[in-house]
């Protein structure tokens, strides 16, 4: 395969030798890449830049594109991925996005020097669509006609020279798993750059036409590439049936309304199964290693403020941050399998009819099957839906469905319920899983009733041809989407735990406060641990009854903070629930991240944080509690109540945060927030009151 | 922007399909095709089915019947909705049999 290079004549030259890029150091050169979704963008793109990628929005805009560098003649060049298009109609945004970034109009962004137009060798008429309209746009440009091995096997024999003048820019062959072909494209691309715009051929005759052709500008751009495509490719007879004939073969099975369901069940159930079996184990580490990191600094460092500050704010929060991570970078590593291997795209087809019933598209499925582990990356890829509306209704339903985070509260709640009849409490746990998904769907029909009318947008898809998963570009995405979940999420989820850590500790409890919220009997207590203390001979005994002093003061420290006090505050609110106030302030700190309940509760009832982990000294000391009169606080309708109330609730300051991101406005987050959180309350509400009259 | 109704036909300006042989494409089975004659509406869905090949004077082929279904045009199968189906008219591209001109995708 060779590159060629049409001259303005139209006559074919051989790639000259290098030209030595002029030395306009302080200007940055940006080079576009465009394509047809599958046309193999992406793995381009980590050829050409290696890890170097990162992904982006462009600014005042959801759509995202990647940014990445790569040498070029001792010159870095900016590559910049454009989303996957199939024209460059007004009517879709990222199609009119993708656009105006050519073409330099989008602010903070400079109008790229050249764009690498990325086309599918084995299906080249429908890619020349696309190219001649980027041809069109007067973009200096250089062909990558991809997946040429592919071409090769099915017995396809493209003509580079001849497309070159066709489209009156440079064709180079290359296979971008492999690299192949690289060089030259590297070497067009620098000639290219070199000569400018300036320099460029004129628009072939063919392609000019089209865009004059008032009618059907469509019909027109394809009648065109559709002869240039024939003209340019010879097929080999019988060799490229083969690998079409698996496909369909495949298809026959995969998009069946019977066994593709089935295949579809099972599909989803493997991944989602796995992220919480495989992922479990380095989960597991990473919490070993935060809690041992926490043991250290905490014995290393003085007991106080700052003690308390590194253990429960830092390493806390940084560990409540990093021990999502592998469930995500997994479940992305299998997503991305799935979607490079072409069935994904089968999935939304046998997904889109029942998802409709709900007024969502079969797009949605996948973000939705993701929200089971975590809201944030779910809500960063619902990019795969189209329409805004369906977008919008999925990102504002997904926080219902139940993560990871929710897990804790649910397994606190049924041990402290139902130790004894493991059955019923793992009736309930599921339970609660189905009320997190019908809650979703009842959502998602009440929204696509209400605010954001209008039946799902059609099913419009192409379906690839079946291909084996690269593994590095599934482990390429499992690393961007981690990072991106660590530098988005985490700084917002760190930020909130040290604020909370902030509010559960200030303002501290002196000694001539003690009479306001400490009891006289608690006093003695300590005033008697105090006198044994002065009395004992070894530091180490002195050490160990003033610990002993401040654990039995720790809960009345929370009770006089900020979050004690705003815990008394809104018990109004919730004491239809059956809550108390130390119920309250472990909601309260559950908003950095829900689990955190388990721990603040432990606080709460004077047990001390680490014995949080051990579940049945808590669920014992939980069942214990009394209320003032002498009724238990945790009655089975107030640990339900607290269950359906965290299914439910939006207890997740970060998720809000990505909303906003991804929504660009305030507007949906604070919608999110809101009808969430009255619905957790009304659904608790009932569940309160009904479980009290059964009782 | 309206919702997609059922298609009436025969539509606007341009070619006018003869009612007799033009059929919509959610009415064809496995294995049949024909050119694409004529498409109603201007939503911004069948915008949508427009850039992705399905448009005056291609080739469609039918490789599913259903709904959703799936179609191949210009070497590309598509999966696409009934209800959207139901705005693509297709004439019988006579001469030559489906399955030698079908290219797969
Ligand atoms: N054999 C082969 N496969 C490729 C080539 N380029 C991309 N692919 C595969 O094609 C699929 C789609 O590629 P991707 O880069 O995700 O496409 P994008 O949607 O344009 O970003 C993936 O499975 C890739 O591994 C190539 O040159 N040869
Ligand atoms: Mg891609």
């Amino acid at each position: 395969m060779s590159g060629t290079r049409a001259d303005e004549s139209g006559r074919h030259v051989s790639p000259v030798s290098l030209p030595v890029l002029p030395a306009r150091a302080a200007v940055p050169v940006t080079v576009a890449l465009a394509g047809n979704p599958n046309a193999g963008k992406t793995t381009l793109f980590n050829q050409l830049t290696g890890m170097r990628g990162k992904t982006a929005n462009f600014a005042g805009t959801t759509t995202s594109v990647r940014l990445g560098s790569f040498p070029l003649n001792g010159k870095s060049i900016q590559l910049l991925d454009l989303p996957g298009l199939y024209g460059m109609s007004e009517h879709k945004t990222e199609e009119r996005t993708a656009r105006d970034a050519l073409l330099g109009k989008l602010s903070g962004r400079p109008r790229p020097q050249a764009a690498i137009v990325v086309v599918d060798a084995t299906n080249l008429a429908r890619n020349l669509y696309l190219a001649g309209q980027v041809r069109e746009l007067g973009v200096p440009m250089v062909i990558a006609l991809n997946m040429i091995d592919l071409a090769e096997a099915d017995g396809l024999e493209i003509d580079t020279d001849s497309l070159a003048v066709e489209l009156g820019a440079p064709v180079v062959a290359v296979n971008s798993r492999s690299g192949q072909g690289f060089d030259l494209l590297k070497r067009e691309l620098a000639y290219v750059l070199d000569s400018g715009p300036e320099a460029m051929p004129a628009l072939p005759e063919g392609i000019a036409a089209c865009g004059t052709c008032t009618t059907c500008p469509h019909e027109a751009r394809y009648d065109w590439a559709e002869e240039v495509g024939a003209r340019a490719v010879r097929t080999a007879t019988g060799a490229r049936l083969m690998s079409l004939r698996l496909t369909e073969a495949i298809d026959r099975w995969l998009t069946h309304p019977f066994h593709g369901v089935a295949g579809f069940v099972l599909i989803m159930a493997a991944v989602f199964i796995s992220i919480f079996t495989v992922a479990q184990v380095p989960m597991a580490w990473i919490e070993a290693g935060f809690g041992f990191a926490g043991d250290v600094f905490g014995a290393i460092l003085p007991p106080g403020d700052l003690n308390s500050f590194v253990v429960n704010g830092l390493i806390g929060g940084i560990g409540g941050v990093l021990v999502f991570l592998p469930q995500i970078c997994f479940l992305f590593f299998l997503i991305t399998l799935l979607e490079d291997s072409g069935y994904l795209a089968r999935a939304a087809f046998v997904a889109d009819r029942p998802m409709s019933r709900v007024g969502l598209p079969g797009r949605a499925f996948v973000p939705m099957l993701s929200a089971h582990a975590c809201a944030i990356p779910a809500i960063m890829s619902t990019r795969v839906i189209e329409n805004w509306r369906d977008r919008l209704v999925s990102i504002l339903v997904i926080p219902l469905l139940t993560c990871t985070a929710r897990l804790p509260v649910y397994v606190m709640i049924t041990a402290l319920l139902f130790a004894d009849r493991p059955v019923v409490g793992g009736l309930v746990f599921t339970g609660a899983y189905l009320l997190g998904m019908a809650a979703a769907i009842g959502m998602a029909f009440v929204f696509k009733s209400t605010i954001l009318p209008g039946a799902s947008s059609p099913l419009v898809i192409e379906l690839p041809r079946y291909r084996l998963p690269s593994m590095r570009n599934a482990l390429l995405t499992a690393y961007d989407r981690g990072r991106a979940f660590v530098t988005r999420a985490g700084t917002v989820i760190l930020g909130i735990s040290v604020v909370l850590w902030v509010l559960a500790t200030y303002p501290k409890l002196e000694e001539s406060a003690w009479s306001t919220v400490v009891p006289a009997e608690t006093i003695a207590q300590v005033a008697g641990l105090r006198t044994a203390a002065a009395s004992v001979a070894s530091e180490a005994e002195a050490e160990a009854l003033e610990a002993e002093v401040g654990a039995l003061l720790s809960p009345y420290e929370l009770e006089y903070s900020v979050a004690g006090r705003v815990g008394k505050a809104v018990a109004p609110v919730f004491s239809p629930l059956g809550f108390d106030w130390k119920i309250n302030v472990g909601v309260i700190s559950s908003f950095a991240a829900r689990e955190v309940i388990v721990a603040t509760l432990a606080i709460v009832y004077g047990i001390g944080e680490d014995a949080a982990e051990d579940e049945e000294t808590l669920s014992a000391t939980l069942a214990a509690q009394r209320h003032a009169d002498g009724s238990p606080v945790f009655t089975t309708a107030t640990a339900m109540a607290l269950l359906v109330f965290f299914v439910l609730a939006m207890q997740c300051l970060p998720t809000n945060v990505v909303t906003r991101r991804e929504t660009g406005s305030w507007k949906w987050p604070a919608l999110q927030f809101g009808y969430m959180t009255v619905l957790a309350w009304m659904a608790a509400f009932v569940t309160y009151r009904v479980v009290s009259l059964l009782a | 922007m309206p919702p997609l109704q059922a298609p009436i036909h025969p539509a606007g300006p341009g070619q006018v399909p003869d009612p007799a042989r033009s059929v919509s494409a959610n009415r064809l089975s496995a294995g049949e095709c024909g050119l694409i004659c004529d498409i109603d509406g201007d939503h911004e869905d069948i915008e949508r089915l427009k850039t992705m090949g399905v448009c005056l004077g291609r080739r469609l082929h039918v490789i599913k019947a259903g709904d959703p279904m799936i179609v191949s045009v210009m070497g590309t199968r598509l999966g696409i909705a009934g209800r959207l189906a139901g705005h693509v008219f297709l004439r019988p591209d006579d001469g030559v049999p489906c399955h030698e001109r079908h290219q797969g995708g």
